[in-house]
């Protein structure tokens, strides 16, 4: 009986291996990549009005709904799981809110600023008062009008203690006041002139404008699931960890938002917007392949090369304003030794992370500023990568100066007083390449005797655990429109906590670049504070990614992106069939 | 009955257990199965081709060729040379965790049995729960408390393996503890301790054996979860359960890197599936239809 | 019988008192200051005072468990967030129904195939279906949840793309995760099953019946049957907890937004008070389920009631 039951094991055995060699040779005949076997001339173009005449009619999509879908949706993948949609309370602000709240000013096409929900202002007292003059007959997306009393109930709840907004000191600065001068004029009095102010007010979603009354409504808590406002959409209902459905604002106007590149008047033509949150790249990438979803905001690197080659994907490309790097906690041994942080930084290469961990879709930065950042310098950068080469002798030199030897030989530095060099690289699970990235400079820094141990910390918790200092180093980033991250990332005082880099002549310099309206004068600021940071190397700066949007041309079409903000503009898009 | 009366029947008893066992060809080829992996495992860094942390940047997710034989992962590293080293890693995990668990299961289960009333008691509701509670989700609350990380995990399920060994240990104990030559040691001025380990412990052995076989591989598949889902191993470790997780990003473009490990882990637990199921034939003979 | 079902009882009491101990001690158990812990060392007095408040770790041991317990049994309520500004029931809630649809999809699937297949494999004992029952059987006991899950994934929702890949929406999304947390229970059932009918099938009375010229089917189907099941739903109820443990992993693999999920991200962003929350309700599942499993096995097994001992 035994030997027959065996015969029956090797039977499933075989199955089992059939089944595996199946999976493996329908991969081994595929060619690799380019995957669609269309003849047409795919296109690289990947300019946002370049859609591709589909040669196949798709019939539909894959169907997303088997039940006759009453009104069609726009599915937009999305990766990181929101803490509150709330944006004067959240910690990360991006798309999902951008879309709901509409803002006093804006930032166009070109860079420049233009109206919004204000007609117009004037900047008075060396910058101390802005007096904005409203637009009349704002409504938010149920029909409450919005008037100065608004905007008042807003920028003070935003700067509220109890609030206790992560993002207020950066979006508005020293902002003291609000006043009501009439029903459409308003009065920001600051501290401080404040440089950044109109960038800030224009690009972050927190200092979006929503009626107090609905506010007052449904409270605190739903206002943070079910944001309505004066946006194009408004939230309709978030699953979490699933999505978020949002449903069209029918009293939007184009005058909200008067870039040039957007021509409908009224509300976009979408009426149904939903996000679904699919952490898992691949996931991610098939549901967008087999069209369950229509838009990625954000190409997974690994995928790049094949989705490119797809007919029916069109890409909108940016440089991200958001710098990676590797940050230490400069309080705690080893690293409160400025010898040894540079040390670290003369050892890592950049070529090989990006090439390998990015696929080549990023470009290398020495300095604490990302080209797409307002306050950039060339020179800047240049002076950080002449100092910054990758250079192994030099690390090791600095290393055995502050005493890191390989005292018994075993290839890992000891101190004087015989503890090994090893730490933990701190990385967040909401980054897809962060593993890899960190891996690669576990080995490149094997290489000078230093033994890196990896950790993963959920994203959400990520900043929260590192601003308690409870790191040695990690790998994340940071990213803004304006030079004005720098002051956020490192005043000792007024920033987060991240690096506990603190030095007074920063925090002069960096007050100083908070304070100066003038864009000249505070260029001498920000190199300054700049120079400091570079010096004294609180971080390794790393990477800055090449970011592309995606949309399936044969489902949507006329998705339009600002290069400036880097936001999407939903109001002339239509959906096809 | 004396000591080496005993010990002569336990020798003999073995002996029986392994003649029925060597017949069980099932079992058979699962212990063939089981010397493989364990020489993989020794062997590693003599069969490996390559390190298994070794990076070849140029060569990432390569599909399986003459150079890889079971193709690279996103670093370029050869997953051939992962797998094999992945056999030491659960192979300690599975071992460590067992003996740990057995360890406690089998110091409470006597404890509980010999003692009887009301520490018996309180010791066997707890392990009535930790018994029917599920293991990973305990695993998890433990981790939850030790933080993440390979070694947390195995303590973390070695404390969720221990109640089967309490539950079988206790009823042994319960039914030996009125044999004569138990009352007799008693009588002579035997310790307790002394009794518990040397009169009792050698009468349940076979049972714990069997239990071992089976707690392995259920320690390994516990722990590769604990991995997968970022609590377990932390990159680069070689843990097939942390490969999977990574490999699940590259499902449509290397399904390679899912395959190797998976089979990896099903054939050291299906070895020692197959061990277990001949272990207990050959001891329970009379549970053998 | 009467004994055995107050027996049953009492320890039922116990457990759910040592389960709702064991949720409880979890923040107490972290070595060292579990408020320091939560912050980290940077944290000022006022943000300590304030967390320490929010946990009632500012009173007595005994308060802090009394108002812990009388907050859930009266309120409903597990405590605040710690990440999420939200209640923790709230989170719960919104989950509960998404891991109740994969694991009562999978209990379903795993009784439908198991019961049938192992009664197949006990009929045919001996012949290519026993042997290739059980040989599929032995291989997905082998297998663990997130494996299973993405070779299925991969050949359904890659390779042959008739079915989504993860996330939730229509029937067909559910299919997937519940074939994987179902398979391997269809292979203990199987296994089960057969082995309890070959049991029976030897019993004296079937041997009776067969003796009295019975037909072979009608012995198996009226009395091997009814004996053979006895365990299998006494199974059914212990294997309920057992689906939550496997939830865990398969709603990570599929993206499904339950509870295991919930769980999952609570332990890595040490969101305690959700942490205990769960743990304390999967607990409580557990032991109810294994009462129930008790009872139903006294009710059912006629030597249970004539001996009235059973544990």
């Amino acid at each position: 009986m035994v030997s027959r039951t065996l015969v029956g094991v090797i039977a499933a055995v075989i199955i089992i291996i059939a089944i595996a060699a199946g999976i493996a040779g329908y991969y081994a005949t595929r060619p690799p990549a380019t995957t669609t076997p269309t003849t047409s001339p795919s296109p690289t173009s990947t300019t946002p009005t370049a859609t591709t005449p589909a040669t196949t009619t798709p019939t539909a999509t894959t169907p997303t709904a088997t039940t006759p879908a009453v009104e069609k949706v726009l599915v937009i993948g999305y990766t990181r799981p929101p803490d509150t949609l709330d944006p004067q309370k959240s910690t990360w602000v991006d798309i999902t809110t951008d879309i709901v709240f509409a803002r006093l000013v804006n930032i166009d096409s070109e860079g420049n600023i233009i109206t919004g929900l204000a007609e117009s202002w004037k900047i008075s007292d060396g910058g101390k008062v802005i007096t904005f003059h409203l637009r009349k007959g704002i409504k938010d997306a149920f029909g409450n009008p919005i008037t100065a009393e608004d905007f008042k109930f807003d920028f003070e709840r935003f700067i509220a203690p109890e609030t206790a907004s992560p993002s207020a000191p950066l979006v508005v600065g020293t902002l003291k006041e609000v006043k009501v001068i009439d029903d459409y004029t308003v009065q920001f009095i600051f501290e401080e002139p404040y440089g950044p102010i109109l960038s800030m007010l224009a690009t972050m979603p927190s200092a979006g404008i929503y009626s107090e009354e609905y506010f007052k409504k449904v409270g605190d808590v739903e206002f943070g699931t079910k944001p309505a406002a004066t946006g194009p959409y408004y939230v309709v209902e978030w699953v979490r960890g699933s999505h978020i459905d949002y449903a069209v604002n029918p009293n939007y106007k184009r005058e909200y938002y008067p870039d040039s590149v957007i021509e409908n008047e009224g509300p976009p033509y979408i009426k149904k917007l939903r996000f679904r949150i699919i952490t898992e790249p691949f996931t991610l990438v098939s549901e967008f392949k087999a069209g369950n979803v229509h838009v990625l905001l954000d190409v997974p690197p690994e995928y790049y090369k094949e989705l490119k080659n797809d007919p029916k994907v069109t890409m909108i490309p940016f440089l991200e304003y958001t710098l990676h790097y590797v940050g230490f906690n400069c309080q705690k041994y080893p690293f409160n030794d400025t010898r040894v942080r540079q040390a670290i930084a003369y050892a890592i290469d950049r070529k090989p992370i990006i090439e390998a961990a990015l696929e080549g879709l990023a470009v290398p930065i020495y300095g604490p500023l990302v080209p797409s950042m307002i306050g950039y310098s060339e020179k800047v950068e240049e002076y950080a990568k002449q100092k910054y080469q990758y250079n192994l002798e030099k690390a090791k030199e600095l290393l055995a100066e502050a005493g890191w030897v390989d005292r018994d030989g075993d290839g890992i530095l000891e101190d004087r007083n015989g503890n090994k060099f090893e730490f933990e690289l701190w990385i967040s699970t909401g980054e897809l390449e962060a593993p890899k990235v960190a891996q690669i400079i576990q080995s490149q820094l094997a290489k000078i005797g230093i033994k890196v141990k990896i950790r993963q910390v959920e994203e959400s918790a990520f900043t929260d655990l590192v601003s308690k200092g409870k790191h040695q180093a990690y790998l994340f980033r940071y990213g803004l429109m304006d030079a004005q991250i720098l002051f956020y990332m490192f005043h000792s005082k007024k920033g987060v906590k991240r690096m506990f880099f603190y030095r007074s002549d920063l925090d002069a310099a960096l007050e100083k670049m908070g304070s100066t309206i003038d864009p000249k004068e505070r260029q001498k600021y920000i190199e300054e504070a700049e120079k400091i940071l570079i010096d004294g190397c609180p971080m390794v700066p790393l990477y800055a990614r090449k970011i592309f949007v995606a949309y399936r041309n044969d489902v949507v079409e006329g998705i339009k992106v600002n290069p400036y903000t880097q936001s999407l503009y939903f109001n002339d898009a239509k959906l096809k069939g | 009955m004396t000591e080496e009366k005993r010990r002569a029947v336990g020798v003999s008893m073995w002996k029986l257990t392994w003649r029925r066992f060597r017949k069980n060809k099932l079992a058979m080829t699962g212990l063939v199965i089981l010397c493989i992996i364990i020489a993989i495992a020794i062997l590693a860094p003599v069969i490996a081709p390559y390190s298994p942390v070794e990076q070849h940047l140029e060569d990432r997710l390569q599909p399986p060729s003459s150079k890889y034989l079971f193709g690279t992962d996103e670093l370029g590293r050869d997953i051939l040379s992962r797998v094999l080293y992945g056999t030491q890693i659960a192979l300690r995990v599975g071992v460590l965790v067992a003996l740990i668990s057995a360890a406690i299961g089998v110091t409470l289960g006597l404890i509980s049995g010999y003692y009887g009333g009301i520490v018996d008691e309180v010791l066997m509701r707890i392990v009535d729960i930790v018994w029917s509670f599920p293991s990973l989700i305990l695993a998890l609350a433990i981790v939850s408390i030790l933080g993440p990380g390979l070694i947390n995990a195995m303590v973390a399920i070695a404390l969720t393996m221990w109640a089967s060994y309490a539950r079988i240990v206790r009823g042994e104990t319960l039914s030996v503890r009125e044999e004569l030559y138990i009352e007799a040691a008693r009588a002579i001025g035997e310790s307790d301790i002394r009794i518990l380990f040397s009169y009792i412990l050698p009468n349940v052995m076979s049972s714990i054996l069997v239990l071992i076989t089976y707690n392995i591989p259920s320690a390994i598949i516990v722990a590769a979860s604990l991995s997968f889902l970022g609590l377990g191993a932390q990159p680069p470790t070689p843990d097939w359960g942390l490969m999977l997780s990574t490999a699940r990003t590259y499902l449509t473009i290397a399904p390679w890197y899912s395959i190797f490990p998976g089979v990896a882990i099903m054939i050291t637990v299906l070895a020692f599936n197959f061990i277990g199921d001949g272990l207990r034939d050959a001891i329970q003979p009379e549970r053998v239809s | 019988m009467k004994k055995y079902i107050i027996r049953k009882i009492f320890s039922f009491i116990i457990c759910i008192l040592a389960v709702t101990l064991f949720s409880f001690s979890l923040l107490h158990l972290i070595p060292g200051d579990p408020v320091r812990y939560i912050l980290g060392e940077f944290a000022t007095e006022e943000q300590y005072q304030k967390l320490k408040h929010q946990l009632g770790l500012d009173k007595p041991i005994h308060i802090q468990f009394i108002d812990w317990l009388a907050n859930i049994i009266l309120r409903g309520d597990f405590g605040k967030s710690l990440v999420k500004n939200v209640p923790v029931r709230e989170l719960i809630s919104e989950r509960i129904v998404y891991t109740l649809q994969l694991t009562g999809t999978a209990w379903l699937i795993a009784f439908a195939l198991g019961i049938p297949l192992g009664i197949a494999a006990a009929i045919y004992k001996q012949t290519a279906v026993d042997y290739t029952v059980m040989g599929l059987a032995a291989f997905l006991m082998s297998m663990p949840y997130f494996w299973l899950g993405l070779v299925l994934m991969l050949i359904f929702g890659v390779m042959l793309k008739v079915l989504p890949i993860s996330g939730i929406g229509d029937w067909r999304n559910v299919i997937l995760p519940s074939l994987t947390l179902g398979l391997p229970q269809v292979a203990v059932i199987a296994r089960l099953m057969r082995a309890n009918m070959l049991d029976v099938l030897d019993k004296d009375y079937v041997m009776t019946a067969k003796a009295k010229g019975l037909s072979n089917t009608l012995v198996v189907f009226k009395h091997a049957l009814r004996n053979a099941l006895i365990p299998i739903v006494t199974y059914m109820f212990l294997q309920i907890p057992w689906l939550f443990g496997g939830a865990v992993v398969t709603e990570t693999v599929f993206a499904w937004p339950g509870m295991g999920r919930l769980l999952i991200i609570s332990i890595l962003q040490r969101d305690y008070p959700t942490v205990q929350a769960l743990v304390f309700l999967i607990g409580t599942l557990t032991v109810i389920a294994n009462f129930a499993a008790d009872l139903v096995y006294a009710f059912i097994d006629p030597r249970v009631r004539v001996t009235g001992e059973g544990a």
